[in-house]
Protein backbone atom coordinates (compact mmCIF):
# COMPACT_ATOMS: atom_id res chain seq x y z
CA UNK A 1 0.00 0.00 0.00
CA UNK A 2 1.23 3.46 -0.87
CA UNK A 3 0.40 4.75 2.60
CA UNK A 4 2.82 2.28 4.11
CA UNK A 5 5.85 3.58 2.24
CA UNK A 6 7.65 6.86 1.73
CA UNK A 7 5.60 7.27 -1.44
CA UNK A 8 2.78 8.40 0.81
CA UNK A 9 4.06 11.96 0.58
CA UNK A 10 1.75 12.61 -2.36
CA UNK A 11 -0.95 15.26 -2.35
CA UNK A 12 -3.59 12.55 -2.44
CA UNK A 13 -2.21 10.90 0.69
CA UNK A 14 -1.87 14.27 2.43
CA UNK A 15 -5.66 14.37 2.47
CA UNK A 16 -5.60 11.52 4.99
CA UNK A 17 -3.49 13.29 7.55
CA UNK A 18 -5.15 13.24 10.94
CA UNK A 19 -7.36 16.33 11.00
CA UNK A 20 -7.56 16.90 14.74
CA UNK A 21 -5.83 19.73 16.60
CA UNK A 22 -2.27 18.86 17.61
CA UNK A 23 -1.55 21.50 20.25
CA UNK A 24 -3.18 23.53 22.95
CA UNK A 25 -3.12 27.29 22.73
CA UNK A 26 0.21 28.75 23.76
CA UNK A 27 0.34 31.54 26.29
CA UNK A 28 3.00 34.09 25.48
CA UNK A 29 3.86 36.82 27.96
CA UNK A 30 5.22 40.15 26.76
CA UNK A 31 7.26 42.46 28.94
CA UNK A 32 8.36 45.86 27.65
CA UNK A 33 11.65 47.04 29.11
CA UNK A 34 11.62 50.73 28.16
CA UNK A 35 9.36 53.49 26.94
CA UNK A 36 10.00 52.75 23.26
CA UNK A 37 9.15 49.12 23.82
CA UNK A 38 6.03 50.14 25.77
CA UNK A 39 4.86 52.06 22.72
CA UNK A 40 5.44 49.03 20.56
CA UNK A 41 3.59 46.86 23.05
CA UNK A 42 0.60 49.22 22.96
CA UNK A 43 0.50 48.99 19.16
CA UNK A 44 0.70 45.22 19.35
CA UNK A 45 -2.20 45.14 21.78
CA UNK A 46 -4.25 47.16 19.29
CA UNK A 47 -3.59 44.40 16.77
CA UNK A 48 -4.98 41.81 19.15
CA UNK A 49 -1.76 40.46 20.66
CA UNK A 50 -1.53 39.90 24.43
CA UNK A 51 -1.22 43.03 26.51
CA UNK A 52 2.33 43.58 27.72
CA UNK A 53 3.50 44.61 31.14
CA UNK A 54 5.64 47.74 30.84
CA UNK A 55 8.44 48.18 33.32
CA UNK A 56 9.97 51.50 34.23
CA UNK A 57 13.20 52.03 32.34
CA UNK A 58 15.17 52.29 35.54
CA UNK A 59 14.56 51.65 39.20
CA UNK A 60 16.07 54.61 40.93
CA UNK A 61 15.00 57.80 42.67
CA UNK A 62 12.95 58.12 45.81
CA UNK A 63 9.87 56.31 44.60
CA UNK A 64 11.59 53.36 42.94
CA UNK A 65 9.88 50.77 45.07
CA UNK A 66 6.41 52.08 44.31
CA UNK A 67 7.27 52.41 40.61
CA UNK A 68 8.27 48.80 40.45
CA UNK A 69 5.82 47.16 42.76
CA UNK A 70 2.72 47.09 40.60
CA UNK A 71 4.41 45.99 37.35
CA UNK A 72 6.45 43.44 39.27
CA UNK A 73 3.25 41.88 40.56
CA UNK A 74 1.86 41.88 37.04
CA UNK A 75 4.97 40.18 35.67
CA UNK A 76 4.75 37.57 38.37
CA UNK A 77 1.12 36.91 37.50
CA UNK A 78 1.91 36.69 33.80
CA UNK A 79 4.76 34.27 34.32
CA UNK A 80 2.62 32.00 36.46
CA UNK A 81 0.44 31.37 33.42
CA UNK A 82 2.94 31.73 30.58
CA UNK A 83 4.50 29.14 28.30
CA UNK A 84 7.01 31.59 26.86
CA UNK A 85 8.26 35.07 27.69
CA UNK A 86 9.20 37.67 25.10
CA UNK A 87 11.17 40.67 26.28
CA UNK A 88 10.68 43.78 24.18
CA UNK A 89 13.40 46.39 24.11
CA UNK A 90 14.17 49.39 21.96
CA UNK A 91 17.13 51.60 21.21
CA UNK A 92 15.69 54.10 23.70
CA UNK A 93 16.59 51.99 26.70
CA UNK A 94 19.33 49.76 28.04
CA UNK A 95 17.30 46.70 29.02
CA UNK A 96 18.36 47.18 32.63
CA UNK A 97 15.56 44.99 33.98
CA UNK A 98 16.12 42.15 31.53
CA UNK A 99 18.13 40.06 33.94
CA UNK A 100 15.68 40.35 36.81
CA UNK A 101 12.67 39.45 34.68
CA UNK A 102 14.52 36.58 33.03
CA UNK A 103 15.54 35.22 36.43
CA UNK A 104 11.93 35.19 37.50
CA UNK A 105 11.00 33.40 34.29
CA UNK A 106 13.73 30.84 34.73
CA UNK A 107 12.58 30.07 38.27
CA UNK A 108 9.16 29.26 36.83
CA UNK A 109 10.57 27.26 33.94
CA UNK A 110 9.45 29.76 31.32
CA UNK A 111 11.82 30.11 28.33
CA UNK A 112 12.88 33.61 27.35
CA UNK A 113 13.23 35.21 23.92
CA UNK A 114 13.84 38.84 23.15
CA UNK A 115 13.26 41.48 20.54
CA UNK A 116 15.45 44.51 20.21
CA UNK A 117 13.69 46.84 17.82
CA UNK A 118 15.96 49.55 16.54
CA UNK A 119 15.72 51.83 13.56
CA UNK A 120 18.28 51.30 10.83
CA UNK A 121 19.87 54.59 11.83
CA UNK A 122 20.61 53.41 15.37
CA UNK A 123 24.36 53.17 15.80
CA UNK A 124 26.13 50.19 17.28
CA UNK A 125 27.13 52.11 20.40
CA UNK A 126 23.50 52.83 21.23
CA UNK A 127 22.57 49.19 20.88
CA UNK A 128 25.57 47.71 22.66
CA UNK A 129 24.13 47.94 26.17
CA UNK A 130 20.67 46.48 25.57
CA UNK A 131 22.13 43.92 23.19
CA UNK A 132 24.61 42.73 25.74
CA UNK A 133 21.98 42.42 28.46
CA UNK A 134 19.44 40.68 26.29
CA UNK A 135 22.04 38.27 24.94
CA UNK A 136 22.79 37.10 28.47
CA UNK A 137 19.22 36.04 29.10
CA UNK A 138 17.49 35.24 25.81
CA UNK A 139 17.53 31.86 24.15
CA UNK A 140 16.54 33.57 20.92
CA UNK A 141 17.24 37.18 20.11
CA UNK A 142 16.00 39.12 17.12
CA UNK A 143 17.46 42.49 16.26
CA UNK A 144 14.74 43.96 14.09
CA UNK A 145 14.73 47.15 12.07
CA UNK A 146 11.00 46.91 11.51
CA UNK A 147 8.49 46.35 14.30
CA UNK A 148 6.34 44.39 11.86
CA UNK A 149 8.83 41.58 12.47
CA UNK A 150 7.61 41.35 16.06
CA UNK A 151 4.02 40.90 14.97
CA UNK A 152 5.09 38.35 12.36
CA UNK A 153 6.94 36.25 14.92
CA UNK A 154 4.16 36.44 17.51
CA UNK A 155 1.61 35.43 14.89
CA UNK A 156 3.76 32.54 13.72
CA UNK A 157 4.13 31.36 17.32
CA UNK A 158 0.35 31.57 17.80
CA UNK A 159 0.55 34.27 20.49
CA UNK B 1 2.14 29.02 11.67
CA UNK B 2 0.92 30.63 8.51
CA UNK B 3 -2.62 31.33 7.47
CA UNK B 4 -3.79 29.23 4.56
CA UNK B 5 -3.71 32.16 2.13
CA UNK B 6 -0.18 33.07 3.22
CA UNK B 7 0.96 29.51 2.65
CA UNK B 8 -0.61 29.56 -0.80
CA UNK B 9 1.05 32.84 -1.64
CA UNK B 10 4.52 31.67 -0.61
CA UNK B 11 4.40 28.26 -2.23
CA UNK B 12 2.85 28.95 -5.64
CA UNK B 13 5.38 30.17 -8.17
CA UNK B 14 3.73 29.65 -11.54
CA UNK B 15 3.17 32.46 -14.05
CA UNK B 16 0.97 35.23 -12.69
CA UNK B 17 1.40 34.39 -9.02
CA UNK B 18 2.94 36.93 -6.61
CA UNK B 19 5.69 34.54 -5.57
CA UNK B 20 6.26 33.55 -9.18
CA UNK B 21 6.68 37.22 -10.00
CA UNK B 22 9.19 37.50 -7.16
CA UNK B 23 11.31 34.58 -8.40
CA UNK B 24 11.16 36.11 -11.87
CA UNK B 25 12.91 39.22 -10.52
CA UNK B 26 16.18 37.29 -10.09
CA UNK B 27 18.75 35.38 -12.08
CA UNK B 28 18.20 31.78 -11.03
CA UNK B 29 20.15 28.57 -11.70
CA UNK B 30 18.55 26.73 -14.61
CA UNK B 31 20.93 23.93 -15.55
CA UNK B 32 24.37 22.65 -14.80
CA UNK B 33 26.77 23.66 -17.55
CA UNK B 34 27.56 19.95 -18.00
CA UNK B 35 24.02 19.39 -19.28
CA UNK B 36 24.82 21.32 -22.45
CA UNK B 37 28.42 20.21 -22.87
CA UNK B 38 29.18 21.35 -26.43
CA UNK B 39 27.78 23.31 -29.38
CA UNK B 40 25.01 21.41 -31.10
CA UNK B 41 24.58 18.97 -28.20
CA UNK B 42 21.14 17.45 -27.54
CA UNK B 43 18.68 19.98 -26.12
CA UNK B 44 17.46 19.57 -22.55
CA UNK B 45 13.87 19.77 -21.31
CA UNK B 46 13.72 22.12 -18.36
CA UNK B 47 10.75 22.91 -16.18
CA UNK B 48 11.19 26.05 -14.08
CA UNK B 49 8.60 28.00 -12.12
CA UNK B 50 5.93 25.77 -13.68
CA UNK B 51 6.98 26.64 -17.23
CA UNK B 52 8.11 23.91 -19.61
CA UNK B 53 11.13 25.11 -21.49
CA UNK B 54 13.89 23.80 -23.71
CA UNK B 55 17.54 24.63 -23.19
CA UNK B 56 19.66 24.64 -26.32
CA UNK B 57 23.27 25.25 -27.26
CA UNK B 58 23.44 26.01 -30.94
CA UNK B 59 26.04 24.99 -33.45
CA UNK B 60 27.28 28.60 -33.17
CA UNK B 61 27.77 28.07 -29.41
CA UNK B 62 24.96 30.30 -28.26
CA UNK B 63 22.83 29.31 -25.26
CA UNK B 64 19.08 29.72 -25.29
CA UNK B 65 16.06 28.84 -23.18
CA UNK B 66 12.83 28.76 -25.16
CA UNK B 67 9.28 27.47 -24.93
CA UNK B 68 9.56 23.71 -25.28
CA UNK B 69 6.75 23.40 -27.80
CA UNK B 70 6.59 24.27 -31.47
CA UNK B 71 4.19 27.12 -32.21
CA UNK B 72 2.69 25.13 -35.10
CA UNK B 73 0.89 22.22 -33.47
CA UNK B 74 2.55 21.95 -30.11
CA UNK B 75 5.05 19.14 -30.49
CA UNK B 76 8.07 19.12 -28.24
CA UNK B 77 11.12 20.70 -29.80
CA UNK B 78 13.21 18.30 -27.74
CA UNK B 79 12.98 16.12 -30.83
CA UNK B 80 14.39 19.01 -32.86
CA UNK B 81 17.50 18.92 -34.97
CA UNK B 82 20.29 21.45 -34.70
CA UNK B 83 21.00 23.27 -37.92
CA UNK B 84 22.94 26.38 -38.73
CA UNK B 85 21.22 29.29 -36.98
CA UNK B 86 18.91 27.32 -34.74
CA UNK B 87 16.84 24.23 -34.10
CA UNK B 88 14.34 22.71 -36.53
CA UNK B 89 11.13 20.97 -35.52
CA UNK B 90 11.18 17.54 -37.11
CA UNK B 91 7.41 17.45 -37.66
CA UNK B 92 6.96 20.07 -40.42
CA UNK B 93 10.34 21.74 -40.47
CA UNK B 94 9.63 24.97 -38.61
CA UNK B 95 12.93 26.44 -37.51
CA UNK B 96 13.70 28.68 -34.52
CA UNK B 97 16.74 30.64 -33.53
CA UNK B 98 18.16 30.91 -30.00
CA UNK B 99 15.78 33.75 -29.13
CA UNK B 100 12.74 31.65 -30.07
CA UNK B 101 12.19 33.62 -33.24
CA UNK B 102 10.82 31.45 -36.01
CA UNK B 103 13.10 31.81 -38.99
CA UNK B 104 11.60 29.33 -41.42
CA UNK B 105 8.20 27.82 -42.14
CA UNK B 106 8.85 25.60 -45.16
CA UNK B 107 5.19 25.27 -46.16
CA UNK B 108 4.72 29.03 -46.47
CA UNK B 109 6.10 31.27 -49.21
CA UNK B 110 9.15 33.01 -47.83
CA UNK B 111 8.00 36.38 -49.18
CA UNK B 112 4.78 36.48 -47.12
CA UNK B 113 6.83 36.88 -43.91
CA UNK B 114 4.66 34.44 -41.94
CA UNK B 115 7.57 33.12 -39.92
CA UNK B 116 8.45 36.60 -38.67
CA UNK B 117 5.13 36.71 -36.86
CA UNK B 118 5.95 33.54 -34.92
CA UNK B 119 8.07 33.82 -31.80
CA UNK B 120 8.35 31.49 -28.86
CA UNK B 121 8.85 32.79 -25.34
CA UNK B 122 12.53 32.89 -24.59
CA UNK B 123 14.72 33.72 -21.65
CA UNK B 124 18.43 34.52 -21.53
CA UNK B 125 20.73 31.67 -20.55
CA UNK B 126 24.20 32.61 -19.36
CA UNK B 127 27.08 30.44 -18.18
CA UNK B 128 28.77 31.64 -15.00
CA UNK B 129 30.86 29.09 -13.16
CA UNK B 130 29.41 25.57 -13.38
CA UNK B 131 25.91 26.92 -13.78
CA UNK B 132 23.68 28.16 -16.60
CA UNK B 133 21.61 31.02 -15.20
CA UNK B 134 18.36 32.37 -16.50
CA UNK B 135 16.24 35.42 -15.87
CA UNK B 136 12.51 34.89 -16.49
CA UNK B 137 11.18 38.37 -15.68
CA UNK B 138 10.42 41.48 -17.68
CA UNK B 139 13.43 42.38 -19.86
CA UNK B 140 13.33 46.00 -18.73
CA UNK B 141 13.82 44.92 -15.11
CA UNK B 142 16.68 42.50 -15.73
CA UNK B 143 19.23 42.82 -12.89
CA UNK B 144 23.02 42.63 -13.29
CA UNK B 145 24.46 39.15 -13.71
CA UNK B 146 24.83 37.15 -10.49
CA UNK B 147 27.90 37.70 -8.35
CA UNK B 148 27.72 34.74 -5.98
CA UNK B 149 31.25 33.89 -4.91
CA UNK B 150 30.89 30.16 -5.57
CA UNK B 151 30.43 30.76 -9.28
CA UNK B 152 32.97 33.57 -9.59
CA UNK B 153 36.05 31.78 -8.20
CA UNK B 154 38.34 29.92 -10.66
CA UNK B 155 36.92 26.57 -11.88
CA UNK B 156 39.38 24.50 -9.85
CA UNK B 157 38.02 26.08 -6.64
CA UNK B 158 34.37 25.21 -7.12
CA UNK B 159 32.00 22.25 -7.53
CA UNK B 160 28.24 22.41 -8.06
CA UNK B 161 25.61 19.68 -8.21
CA UNK B 162 21.86 19.59 -8.27
CA UNK B 163 19.28 17.05 -7.19
CA UNK B 164 15.59 16.64 -7.66
CA UNK B 165 13.66 17.22 -4.47
CA UNK B 166 10.07 16.03 -4.61
CA UNK B 167 8.39 18.72 -2.55
CA UNK B 168 7.67 22.42 -2.64
CA UNK B 169 10.69 24.73 -2.68
CA UNK B 170 9.82 26.54 0.55
CA UNK B 171 9.94 23.60 2.93
CA UNK B 172 13.25 22.60 1.36
CA UNK B 173 14.69 26.08 1.77
CA UNK B 174 13.44 26.41 5.31
CA UNK B 175 15.59 23.43 6.20
CA UNK B 176 18.58 25.42 5.00
CA UNK B 177 18.01 28.27 7.43
CA UNK B 178 17.08 26.06 10.35
CA UNK B 179 20.48 25.57 11.99
CA UNK B 180 18.98 23.93 15.06
CA UNK B 181 18.44 20.60 13.26
CA UNK B 182 22.13 20.07 12.52
CA UNK B 183 23.06 18.87 16.01
CA UNK B 184 20.29 16.28 15.74
CA UNK B 185 19.69 15.06 12.25
CA UNK B 186 23.28 15.36 11.01
CA UNK B 187 24.93 14.49 14.30
CA UNK B 188 26.49 11.31 12.97
CA UNK B 189 27.92 13.01 9.90
CA UNK B 190 29.87 15.76 11.60
CA UNK B 191 32.69 13.50 12.68
CA UNK B 192 32.55 11.04 9.79
CA UNK B 193 31.78 12.78 6.54
CA UNK B 194 35.07 13.50 4.73
CA UNK B 195 33.90 17.00 3.86
CA UNK B 196 32.98 17.88 7.44
CA UNK B 197 35.11 15.89 9.86
CA UNK B 198 38.13 17.06 11.79
CA UNK B 199 37.13 20.67 12.37
CA UNK B 200 37.46 22.04 15.86
CA UNK B 201 34.09 23.72 15.42
CA UNK B 202 32.42 20.30 15.24
CA UNK B 203 33.17 19.73 18.90
CA UNK B 204 31.45 22.97 19.86
CA UNK B 205 28.46 21.72 17.89
CA UNK B 206 28.42 18.31 19.48
CA UNK B 207 29.07 19.57 23.00
CA UNK B 208 26.17 21.99 22.93
CA UNK B 209 22.98 20.80 21.29
CA UNK B 210 21.06 23.84 22.49
CA UNK B 211 22.49 26.80 20.63
CA UNK B 212 21.22 30.31 21.19
CA UNK B 213 20.05 32.08 18.07
CA UNK B 214 20.24 35.67 16.93
CA UNK B 215 18.65 36.92 13.75
CA UNK B 216 19.58 40.27 12.25
CA UNK B 217 18.71 42.07 9.06
CA UNK B 218 21.05 42.04 6.11
CA UNK B 219 20.73 44.12 2.94
CA UNK B 220 19.70 41.11 0.88
CA UNK B 221 17.89 39.13 3.56
CA UNK B 222 19.09 37.94 6.94
CA UNK B 223 22.08 36.79 8.92
CA UNK B 224 21.16 33.94 11.23
CA UNK B 225 23.67 33.40 14.00
CA UNK B 226 23.83 30.29 16.17
CA UNK B 227 25.86 30.73 19.32
CA UNK B 228 27.42 28.02 21.43
CA UNK B 229 29.73 28.13 24.41
CA UNK B 230 33.46 28.12 23.72
CA UNK B 231 36.50 28.39 25.98
CA UNK B 232 37.17 31.22 28.44
CA UNK B 233 33.62 32.52 28.39
CA UNK B 234 33.73 33.24 24.67
CA UNK B 235 31.11 32.19 22.16
CA UNK B 236 31.45 30.02 19.06
CA UNK B 237 29.28 31.54 16.35
CA UNK B 238 28.03 29.91 13.19
CA UNK B 239 26.56 32.54 10.91
CA UNK B 240 24.40 31.68 7.94
CA UNK B 241 23.45 34.29 5.38
CA UNK B 242 20.09 33.95 3.66
CA UNK B 243 19.70 36.07 0.57
CA UNK B 244 16.37 36.46 -1.14
CA UNK B 245 14.73 34.55 -2.58
CA UNK B 246 16.44 31.23 -1.80
CA UNK B 247 20.21 31.37 -1.38
CA UNK B 248 21.95 30.10 1.73
CA UNK B 249 25.52 29.41 2.69
CA UNK B 250 26.38 27.00 5.49
CA UNK B 251 28.90 28.19 8.05
CA UNK B 252 32.29 26.61 7.27
CA UNK B 253 34.17 23.96 9.18
CA UNK B 254 37.96 24.11 9.48
CA UNK B 255 39.70 24.33 6.12
CA UNK B 256 36.98 22.36 4.40
CA UNK B 257 35.28 23.86 1.41
CA UNK B 258 32.30 26.14 2.04
CA UNK B 259 28.89 24.65 1.21
CA UNK B 260 25.60 26.15 0.32
CA UNK B 261 22.36 25.88 -1.58
CA UNK B 262 19.85 27.44 -3.88
CA UNK B 263 16.29 26.07 -3.96
CA UNK B 264 14.54 26.67 -7.24
CA UNK B 265 10.93 25.68 -7.93
CA UNK B 266 10.38 23.26 -10.80
CA UNK B 267 6.67 23.44 -10.17
CA UNK B 268 4.70 23.77 -6.94
CA UNK B 269 5.41 20.20 -5.84
CA UNK B 270 9.03 19.74 -6.93
CA UNK B 271 12.19 21.78 -6.75
CA UNK B 272 15.85 21.64 -7.63
CA UNK B 273 18.14 21.58 -4.64
CA UNK B 274 21.32 23.16 -5.94
CA UNK B 275 24.37 22.38 -3.85
CA UNK B 276 27.72 24.10 -4.21
CA UNK B 277 31.11 23.73 -2.60
CA UNK B 278 33.93 26.17 -3.08
CA UNK B 279 37.06 27.39 -1.41
CA UNK B 280 37.87 31.09 -1.64
CA UNK B 281 41.64 30.69 -1.77
CA UNK B 282 42.64 27.22 -2.87
CA UNK B 283 41.78 24.55 -5.41
CA UNK B 284 39.46 21.78 -4.32
CA UNK B 285 41.70 18.79 -3.67
CA UNK B 286 41.24 15.72 -5.88
CA UNK B 287 40.06 13.63 -2.94
CA UNK B 288 37.56 16.31 -1.96
CA UNK B 289 36.19 16.56 -5.49
CA UNK B 290 35.96 12.78 -5.64
CA UNK B 291 34.06 12.75 -2.33
CA UNK B 292 31.60 15.30 -3.71
CA UNK B 293 31.04 13.18 -6.81
CA UNK B 294 30.49 10.15 -4.58
CA UNK B 295 27.68 11.93 -2.75
CA UNK B 296 29.44 13.02 0.41
CA UNK B 297 28.92 16.33 2.12
CA UNK B 298 25.79 17.98 0.79
CA UNK B 299 25.84 16.08 -2.51
CA UNK B 300 24.18 12.80 -3.51
CA UNK B 301 24.53 9.89 -5.88
CA UNK B 302 21.94 9.55 -8.60
CA UNK B 303 19.69 7.15 -10.39
CA UNK B 304 21.91 6.71 -13.47
CA UNK B 305 21.19 9.15 -16.25
CA UNK B 306 19.14 11.46 -14.04
CA UNK B 307 19.51 14.01 -11.26
CA UNK B 308 17.13 12.04 -9.07
CA UNK B 309 18.87 10.81 -5.90
CA UNK B 310 19.60 7.09 -5.77
CA UNK B 311 17.97 7.05 -2.34
CA UNK B 312 14.45 8.30 -2.94
CA UNK B 313 10.89 7.83 -1.81
CA UNK B 314 10.41 4.80 -4.07
CA UNK B 315 12.95 2.82 -2.06
CA UNK B 316 12.20 4.35 1.35
CA UNK B 317 15.46 6.28 1.01
CA UNK B 318 17.36 3.02 1.58
CA UNK B 319 16.67 3.38 5.27
CA UNK B 320 19.00 1.41 7.54
CA UNK B 321 17.34 0.77 10.89
CA UNK B 322 20.46 -0.93 12.26
CA UNK B 323 22.56 2.18 11.61
CA UNK B 324 19.83 4.19 13.30
CA UNK B 325 19.80 1.84 16.28
CA UNK B 326 23.59 2.04 16.58
CA UNK B 327 23.33 5.83 16.56
CA UNK B 328 25.31 6.25 13.35
CA UNK B 329 22.41 8.14 11.87
CA UNK B 330 19.44 9.72 13.59
CA UNK B 331 16.88 8.86 10.92
CA UNK B 332 18.42 5.75 9.39
CA UNK B 333 19.00 7.62 6.14
CA UNK B 334 22.59 8.02 5.03
CA UNK B 335 24.12 11.26 3.80
CA UNK B 336 23.46 14.82 4.85
CA UNK B 337 21.54 15.79 1.71
CA UNK B 338 19.18 12.85 1.81
CA UNK B 339 18.72 13.12 5.55
CA UNK B 340 17.27 16.56 4.86
CA UNK B 341 15.41 15.68 1.67
CA UNK B 342 13.75 12.54 3.04
CA UNK B 343 12.26 14.39 5.98
CA UNK B 344 11.26 17.42 3.94
CA UNK B 345 9.56 15.24 1.32
CA UNK B 346 7.76 13.34 4.08
CA UNK B 347 5.98 16.60 4.95
CA UNK B 348 3.96 16.21 1.74
CA UNK B 349 4.23 18.06 -1.56
CA UNK B 350 3.22 21.35 0.08
CA UNK B 351 3.29 21.23 3.85
CA UNK B 352 0.21 22.55 5.64
CA UNK B 353 1.70 25.35 7.71
CA UNK B 354 -1.61 26.11 9.41
CA UNK B 355 -0.96 23.07 11.62
CA UNK B 356 2.66 23.62 12.57
CA UNK B 357 3.78 24.64 16.04
CA UNK B 358 6.90 26.72 15.67
CA UNK B 359 9.21 27.53 18.54
CA UNK B 360 11.57 30.40 19.14
CA UNK B 361 14.49 28.65 17.41
CA UNK B 362 12.43 28.86 14.24
CA UNK B 363 12.65 32.64 14.18
CA UNK B 364 14.98 32.63 11.18
CA UNK B 365 12.33 30.76 9.23
CA UNK B 366 9.59 33.07 10.48
CA UNK B 367 11.50 36.19 9.50
CA UNK B 368 12.48 34.83 6.09
CA UNK B 369 8.83 34.06 5.37
CA UNK B 370 7.87 37.53 6.52
CA UNK B 371 10.39 39.10 4.16
CA UNK B 372 9.27 36.96 1.25
CA UNK B 373 5.63 37.80 1.86
CA UNK B 374 6.37 41.48 2.18
CA UNK B 375 8.55 41.56 -0.93
CA UNK B 376 6.12 39.53 -3.04
CA UNK B 377 3.25 41.84 -2.12
CA UNK B 378 5.30 45.00 -2.67
CA UNK B 379 6.34 43.78 -6.10
CA UNK B 380 2.87 42.62 -7.10
CA UNK B 381 1.00 45.63 -5.77
CA UNK B 382 3.47 48.50 -6.15
CA UNK B 383 6.16 47.24 -8.50
CA UNK B 384 8.84 47.55 -5.83
CA UNK B 385 11.82 45.42 -6.87
CA UNK B 386 12.96 43.11 -4.06
CA UNK B 387 16.26 42.88 -2.16
CA UNK B 388 18.88 40.38 -3.29
CA UNK B 389 19.15 41.56 -6.90
CA UNK B 390 22.00 43.93 -6.20
CA UNK B 391 25.35 42.16 -6.71
CA UNK B 392 26.51 43.69 -3.43
CA UNK B 393 23.75 41.79 -1.63
CA UNK B 394 25.14 38.61 -3.15
CA UNK B 395 28.72 39.18 -2.11
CA UNK B 396 28.19 37.65 1.33
CA UNK B 397 29.90 34.82 3.16
CA UNK B 398 28.99 32.52 5.97
CA UNK B 399 31.40 32.44 8.89
CA UNK B 400 32.35 30.33 11.89
CA UNK B 401 34.30 32.14 14.54
CA UNK B 402 34.88 32.61 18.25
CA UNK B 403 33.96 36.04 19.60
CA UNK B 404 33.99 37.73 23.01
CA UNK B 405 30.70 37.43 24.87
CA UNK B 406 29.67 41.05 24.51
CA UNK B 407 30.36 41.37 20.78
CA UNK B 408 27.55 41.83 18.30
CA UNK B 409 28.23 39.13 15.72
CA UNK B 410 27.12 41.25 12.81
CA UNK B 411 29.54 44.00 13.71
CA UNK B 412 32.40 41.92 15.07
CA UNK B 413 32.26 39.63 12.05
CA UNK B 414 31.47 42.34 9.50
CA UNK B 415 34.61 41.66 7.44
CA UNK B 416 34.13 37.92 7.67
CA UNK B 417 30.59 38.19 6.33
CA UNK B 418 31.50 39.84 3.03
CA UNK B 419 33.42 38.52 0.07
CA UNK B 420 37.06 39.55 0.07
CA UNK B 421 38.79 38.24 -3.01
CA UNK B 422 41.92 36.28 -2.23
CA UNK B 423 41.18 36.27 1.50
CA UNK B 424 40.34 33.04 3.25
CA UNK B 425 36.97 32.65 4.88
CA UNK B 426 36.58 32.94 8.66
CA UNK B 427 36.38 29.42 10.00
CA UNK B 428 37.05 27.27 13.05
Amino acid sequence: MASESARACSAAEAAFRVPYANARRRRIALVALDAGAAGLAARLAEQGFPRAVSLPAEASGGAWLEALLAPAREVSGLLAEADHLFLLASAEGDAAMAGAVADAARERGVPVSAFLVAPAAADDGTLARPLSRLRQVAKMLVVARDEADVAAVLTALRA
Amino acid sequence: MLRREQNELLTRTGPGTPMGRLFRAYWIPALLAEELPEPGCPPVRVKLLSERLLAIRTLEDEYGLIDEFCAHRGVSLWFGRHEEGGIRCPYHGWKYDVTGQCTEVPSEPEENGFCRRIKLTNYPLVKIGDVLWTYMGPPEEQPPLPEWEFCRVPPEQTFTSKRLQECNWLQAMEGGIDSSHVSWLHRGALNKDPLFKGAKGNQYNLNDAKPVFEVVDAPGGLFIGARRNAENGNYYWRITPWVMPSFTQIAPRGDHTVHGHFWIPIDDENCWAWSYDFHPTRAIRPEERQAMKEGHGIHVTYVPGTYRPAANKDNDYLIDREAQRRGETMSGVAGIAMQDASLQESMGPIVDRTKENLVSTDNGIIMARHRLLRAAKALAEKGVLPPGRDPEHQRVRSAALVLPPDASFKDAAADALRVREGVRHATV
